[in-house]
Parts: structure tokens; C-alpha cells; sequence
């Protein structure tokens, strides 16, 4: 073999070792990143599961005295005779008996419906096109043209006033009928994202499709505890309190037993596109195996890649932590001249409060 | 013949290639290591920060800091303390007393409360906050010579009331903070129940408590209204016959005399955690943030007021002992969750992740607030059949 020849080899080895080592690096680098995003991933999958908790425990509060109709309700025990509700304000919480009024929202017939105790609800969670109702606040005035006035005089017009609110320049006016219509009927603000004038229901139902980006992430499911998942038996394996118990005065000044604690929830969070159906035969049932190309494999599939937890918590009627208001009987100042507080420092929560909250660490028999 | 060889020019412009590819290569070589290295770091902190959020997210969840539902070791604040200081097992109550004085409870001590307590019934009379109706032995009224005369609506003042609405408040309130201490009091609390405390006159115009025991010190004038700012309006000696009870845990001084509000401002179940005073859960000794001593009896004792919280900042974060077994050379991981309540937030949760580089000594850190897991339903969790089926919460009859 001639020298050259053997020269070069020596720099393809070479340059084929450099390229070697180049593509390990490479490779140990993306199986890092990938590693790397796998666990961030877990965290995010995570993270949006716990997010879901939030607005379940929101859906609770705020079912507890709305969506039941046209009335409103009076939580899920009723604040007036501690009857399971929801009961609608205007309907006798006490027609039929406490642990199954005449009037309630939910009935027990089977199968149950939700919000009857036991029964199930599904909420997979995307964001609407538009919400029901929406207004748009106007655009806020970016020139000041009074401090925190909304109306001033116009230089060298002594006849007329410049409306200026925070949310634009509503012009110049000399009739007063005018600068009324100018910041309220001709310029409401916030003002309708659409115009009600011309459909009111699209206005008033808003738009369910799901914007962009936003579906498949999470979701959440409900199952409203029945009296015998809490009475303290031991099973479910969470049952080791009986949060049922009590005997007290009814508003008649009656001893009473107590109706059951209709108020605890098994809440279950979980982000990913399975849209919080329980399993497959719960697809089925309720017809949407089409959401999965009918393919059972592909719901499989998209639950082995959700982060699932599951809580209880309980709702209470006790509207959050803020000073009592009104004043003692007969006084009205008694502390040095000061007033008795009748101010609310802590905006209360107008569904009630969750009591307390418990996270599960193992798959309850009901979700 | 002419022999076939290079130049010395070509040798030397050869060299010179050779040497510039090569510097080259090597360059490159050098940036692909120290990018690798970089990346390396990066994945090592993310992997400590994932590490830490599950480990914060864990202990949020399950309070394992606070209590160790699968060691005994770790199960001192199932236990209450009692005034020296050290462990006592005894809750037992004194005659016409619900809750036992000289005791500080935990917030894992076992309890019995009212069962009608656990299915809380607000169309009852008897879980009402009722401003000044309920109906107190000495408040104001005893000058008149009446007895349960008229209003006080301390809440541990009326636990003999004959009137079972009147009473019954007060002795679940009472139990549940001599079993649970302060802060697992508030906890277990209903929301908006105002927390408080009142003093009364005798016939012969002596200060006395709810109790009708003599304190020493002034606390309202003459006429039964109560003034502020005037000595000897607190003394420590007041109520003497009613140690380590809510008023200790409230920090009078505090709270009333410094807030320039009425006591309905002041000591509302929000309003104990108002004018920077603070409650919080103490973890145990070895789950503290940087090694600190435990604090479970200061913080069952009382609020931490002012400067007090910072002071005892690390004392009561929980920081799990296992997070400093990482490799040497990785990154240095702290995690604590912090379980307080101030200001007008009730029943916060903090995690802190904190991630310094040995290498360069940069940090990098992140506080989120989840919703987690509270003392009910921690203390219920201790009670799983897999967890150790402890008996934490009983009902009576």
C-alpha cells in the first residue's frame, strides 16, 4: 500500500470518529431534553389537574343557589331546615320529609340525575367563544382630562361641558340631555359583545364552541356523596367520620333529628382529552364513542397519559370569614364612640364555603 | 531520479491546514462539551425543581411533616401538652368544665365533639353567632343581681348555661381548643364564628371572668362599657382561674388594644389574624426548614404576632430531612410548605421550591399556593384502615 493511501484513511477514521462523537453528543443531548420535557410535562399534567380542583369546588359554591331553574336555590343542605337540596327559595323545604323533600331540584328516582345524592356529573373543561351575556368594558381613556372628572368646562365655550369619563371622550355637549344619552344609552359601557338588539337569545346564550387551543386539557367530575359514604362504616375505605349525626331545634323550636349531610363531594381531577368519561363503558352510554374514532384502544390510550387525583370536600352554607354586621341590641356605639363594624372585609363567598378538603390516595369505588 | 516528497513550503502550509482544522475541530468539540454541560445542569435542576414539586405538592396533600401517620415516632402532636411543657396524656375534664385547663392541645390529639357537630345544622338556634344574645352569668347584668342576664356571647363563657342553645356552642368550641390547641381550633372553627372573650362585674363591682372567678386589673370602667388605653386595663394575672384557655390564644393586647376596633372587629375568626398577627401549623422536630427546633407548643399556644412569624420562619416550614440526600455535585434542593393564616386569608397553603447551583451558587426559586389538603382532612386520613385506622374524631351523643 502507497502512503497516501494510507494518509488518507487515517483522516476518514478521524473524521468518521469526530462524526461519531459529535452524534453521541447529540443524541445523549435530545434524550436528555426529551427526558427533560417528559418531566415537566408530569408537572404541567399535574398542575392542570389541580386546577380542575378549583373549579370544581367554584361549581359547587356557585350551584349551590343557582342553575336549578328560574329560581334560586338554598345550598345543598337548605339553609332553612337543613333539608337536602338544592330546594328553590320560593318552594317549602319542608313539604315531604328533610332526606327527600317534596320540592327539591333532584328526584330519586332511578336512574339517578344529577344532583340527586349519588349520582355523577362530567365537566370537560374548554373555554367558549363567547360567554353568556358578554360586555366589553370601553376602552379607557388614556388622556386625563380632569382629575377624576368625569365632566369640565371647555376652554373659550362657556356654554357647554366636555364629557370625560375613564372609558373614552363621549364629545362635547351643551344639552345636558345629551351628556346623559352620550354616557348611557348611546354609549353604554361596557357595551354588549354583540348586539342584543338584534338577537337577544344569541346575546343571552353566548357561543359554546370551544376557542382555539383550549379543549382537551382537563376536566373534572362530581360524584355527590350519599348518606352511607359518610356514616362513619368504614366503607368506602374514606368513611371514618359519621358526618351525619345530630338531633337540634327545627325553626319551630322542635327537637328534631337532623336531615342526612347531603353537602360532601368526591371530586375528581383530571387533565387530558378523555373529557372526563369514567371508562369506556361510560363512553358508550353516553354516545359519545364517536369523540373517539369509536376505537376503544384511543380512550385507553389517552387515559394512560392523564394525571388523575382525587379529593373530598365538603360544602358549607357559612358564607366565609368576615365581621359580623349589624349592631347589638340597643347600642349602637358602646366601644368609645365607635361604631359597631358593619363593614364586609373579606368579600364572602355567596355560595358558601367548602369546609374542608381531603385528598385521596387510592382510586375511590365511586368517581 | 526525482523522488516523490513535499516541499518544505507544502509541509509547512500543510502543518498550518492541519493545525487550523484541527484548533477548529476542537473548538467545536469544546462548545458541543460545554453545551452538554450546560444541558446537563439544566436537566439536573429540572429534575431537583419536578423533585420538588412533588415533594412539596405531597406534603400539602398529606401533612406528613406534621405528623407521621406510619410511625409513632412521629406522632408527638397526637398528644397534649401540659403547662410545664411536656407530653401529658390526660384530657381529663374537670367538673362542669368541657375542655381540661392547664392542657395544650395538638392537632392530632383525639376528640369527642357533639355529633350534631359533624352534620352542622345552621337552621339550628344552637350554631348561631348570636351578637350579644347569648346569655352570660356575670356579663354586665350581675350589678342587677341577675344570673344569666344578659349578653355575652364569649364562647366559652356560658358552658354551664342551664339553656342547652346557650351552652352548646360553647362547650364544642371549648373541646376542640383544648384538644386541638389555637390554630387547630381555628381550623376546625365553622367559618364566620367570632372568637372572643368577655369580662363582667360582680355585685361588688370586682372584674370577674365568665366563670365568676376574680381577676386582678381594670379591664372595663365602672359602668360595665369597656375602655381602652387606660393601665392596668391588661395584666397577665387576668383571669388566673383560666389557664391556657382562648384568651391566652388570642392575644388580647394584641389584637383589641392595638386594633382601635370594637371586639366584634377584632376577634372574628378573620379578625384574630388581623394587624399582622398570624397562625400557622408547627411541623415536628427534623421536618423543620435549615434544622430549626420545633415549635408545636408555641404555635398551639397562641398567634405569632409582628415580627414573630419571620423570627420563626423556619421553624414552621415544612421540610422534608430526605430532600438533602441528593448526589454530591447536584443541584441543592429546599422545599418548604408553609400552612398559615393572615391578614384576611384563612387556611393558606405556601410551597417554596428553592434550587441553588453548586457549581455557580445561582438559585432559582418559585412559590405557588395550592389547594390542599386541610386539618379535617388530614386528621381524617390518619384514620384510613390502610394508614393506621388511628380514632382521631368521635362523635357523642
Amino acid at each position: 500500500m502507497r502512503a497516501g493511501h494510507a494518509r488518507r484513511g487515517a483522516l476518514l477514521i478521524i473524521v468518521t470518529g469526530l462524526a461519531a462523537l459529535m452524534l453521541s453528543l447529540a443524541l445523549v443531548f435530545l434524550s436528555t431534553m426529551r427526558s427533560d420535557g417528559e418531566h415537566t410535562r408530569s408537572i404541567v399534567r399535574d398542575t392542570q389537574a389541580r386546577m380542575m380542583l378549583n373549579a370544581a369546588i367554584s361549581y359547587v359554591l356557585e350551584t349551590s343557589r343557582l342553575g336549578w331553574g328560574s329560581q334560586e336555590t338554598q345550598g345543598w343542605n337548605d339553609i332553612r331546615n337543613h333539608a337536602i337540596g338544592p330546594i328553590p327559595i320560593d318552594r317549602d323545604p319542608e313539604a315531604g320529609s328533610v332526606n327527600q323533600p317534596t320540592n327539591a331540584v333532584w328526584s330519586p328516582a332511578l336512574p339517578l340525575r344529577w344532583p340527586a345524592p349519588g349520582s355523577k356529573m362530567r365537566a370537560p373543561m374548554y373555554v367558549w367563544q363567547r360567554a353568556p351575556s358578554a360586555v366589553r368594558a370601553g376602552q379607557p381613556n388614556p388622556i386625563r382630562v380632569g382629575p377624576g372628572l368625569s365632566v369640565q368646562d371647555i376652554p373659550g365655550n362657556d356654554q357647554g361641558i366636555r364629557v370625560a369619563g375613564l372609558h373614552g371622550y363621549n364629545g362635547d355637549h351643551t344639552s345636558v340631555l345629551d351628556i346623559w344619552r352620550a354616557a348611557s344609552l348611546d354609549a353604554p359601557d361596557p357595551a354588549p359583545v354583540i348586539d342584543p338588539s338584534t338577537s337577544l337569545a344569541a346575546f343571552r346564550d353566548g357561543d359554546a364552541k370551544p376557542r382555539d387551543n383550549t379543549s382537551n386539557r382537563a376536566w373534572f367530575r362530581i360524584y355527590r356523596e350519599t348518606w352511607e359514604d359518610h356514616d362513619g362504616s368504614g366503607d368506602p375505605y374514606y368513611d371514618v367520620v359519621n358526618l351525619n349525626g345530630g338531633r337540634g331545634r327545627d325553626w319551630n323550636g322542635n327537637d328534631v333529628a337532623y336531615a342526612h349531610n347531603a353537602s360532601v363531594f368526591l371530586v375528581t381531577c383530571g387533565s387530558g382529552a378523555t373529557l372526563g368519561f369514567r371508562d369506556w363503558p361510560d363512553v358508550l352510554a353516553s354516545g359519545a364513542a364517536s369523540s373517539f374514532l369509536s376505537d376503544p384502544s384511543v380512550f385507553a390510550q389517552l387515559r394512560s397519559e392523564e394525571h388523575i387525583l382525587w379529593f373530598r370536600i365538603e360544602w358549607s352554607p357559612n358564607t366565609g370569614d368576615f365581621g359580623p354586621k349589624g349592631s347589638r341590641m340597643n347600642e349602637t356605639a358602646p366601644y368609645e364612640g365607635q361604631a359597631i363594624w358593619n363593614t364586609v372585609t373579606a368579600m364572602p363567598s355567596q355560595g358558601g364555603s367548602i369546609r374542608w378538603v381531603q385528598r385521596l390516595d387510592r382510586k375511590p369505588p365511586e368517581w | 531520479m526525482p523522488t516523490r516528497a513535499f516541499s518544505l513550503v507544502e509541509l509547512l502550509v500543510a502543518m498550518a491546514l492541519g493545525l487550523i482544522v484541527a484548533f477548529t475541530a476542537y473548538a467545536g468539540l469544546r462548545v458541543a462539551v460545554k453545551t452538554m454541560a450546560v444541558a446537563q445542569q439544566l436537566s439536573r435542576e429540572n429534575r431537583v425543581i419536578a423533585e420538588g414539586y412533588v415533594q412539596g405538592m405531597t406534603e400539602a396533600d398529606l401533612w406528613y411533616a406534621v405528623d407521621d401517620p406510619f410511625d409513632a415516632a412521629g406522632q408527638r402532636q397526637r398528644t397534649a401538652w401540659n403547662e410545664a411543657g411536656t407530653l401529658d396524656q390526660v384530657l381529663d375534664d374537670a367538673p362542669g368544665v368541657i375542655g381540661a385547663d392547664g392542657v395544650t392541645g395538638q392537632p392530632f390529639v383525639a376528640m369527642d365533639l357533639p355529633e350534631g357537630y359533624w352534620n352542622w345544622n345552621i337552621a339550628d338556634p344552637r350554631t348561631w353567632g348570636t351578637q350579644g344574645f347569648h346569655k352570660s352569668r356575670t356579663f354586665q347584668n350581675a350589678l342587677g343581681g341577675g344570673e344569666w342576664a344578659t349578653g355575652s356571647n364569649s364562647q366559652i363563657g356560658c358552658i354551664g348555661h342551664p339553656d342547652q342553645v346557650n351552652a352548646w356552642m360553647h362547650g364544642v368550641q371549648d373541646r376542640m381548643f383544648s384538644s386541638l390547641g389555637w390554630t387547630g381550633y381555628l381550623d376546625y372553627l365553622p367559618n364566620a364564628q367570632p372568637v372572643c372573650y368577655y369580662l363582667g362585674l360582680d355585685a361588688s363591682g370586682q372584674t370577674i371572668n365568665d366563670f365568676g372567678n376574680g381577676v386582678l386589673g381594670t379591664p372595663y370602667a365602672p359602668d360595665g362599657w369597656p375602655y381602652i388605653g387606660t393601665a392596668p386595663y391588661w395584666s397577665p394575672q387576668h383571669m388566673t382561674f383560666f389557664p391556657l384557655k382562648l384568651w391566652m390564644a388570642m392575644r388580647r393586647p394584641l389584637i383589641w388594644d392595638t386594633s382601635g376596633e370594637s371586639p366584634e372587629k377584632a376577634i372574628g375568626r378573620t379578625g384574630v389574624h388581623l394587624y399582622g398577627i398570624s397562625t400557622g401549623f408547627a411541623p415536628r422536630g427534623g421536618w423543620t426548614g435549615a434544622g430549626a427546633a420545633a415549635q408545636p407548643l408555641r404555635s398551639a399556644r397562641s398567634s405569632y404576632s409582628f415580627g414573630e412569624w419571620e423570627a420563626a420562619a423556619d421553624a414552621l416550614a415544612a421540610s422534608s430531612p430526605l430532600l438533602s440526600l441528593v448526589p454530591t455535585g447536584w443541584p441543592q434542593l429546599d422545599v418548604r410548605v408553609e400552612r398559615r393564616n393572615q391578614g384576611l386569608i384563612f387556611g393558606q397553603t405556601t410551597v417554596a421550591i428553592t434550587v441553588t447551583n453548586p457549581t455557580t451558587g445561582s438559585t432559582r426559586a418559585y412559590r405557588f399556593m395550592p389547594i390542599a389538603t386541610s386539618l379535617r382532612g388530614a386528621r381524617q386520613q390518619r384514620q384510613w384502615s390502610h394508614w393506621g385506622a388511628a380514632s382521631l374524631d368521635r362523635s357523642v351523643p
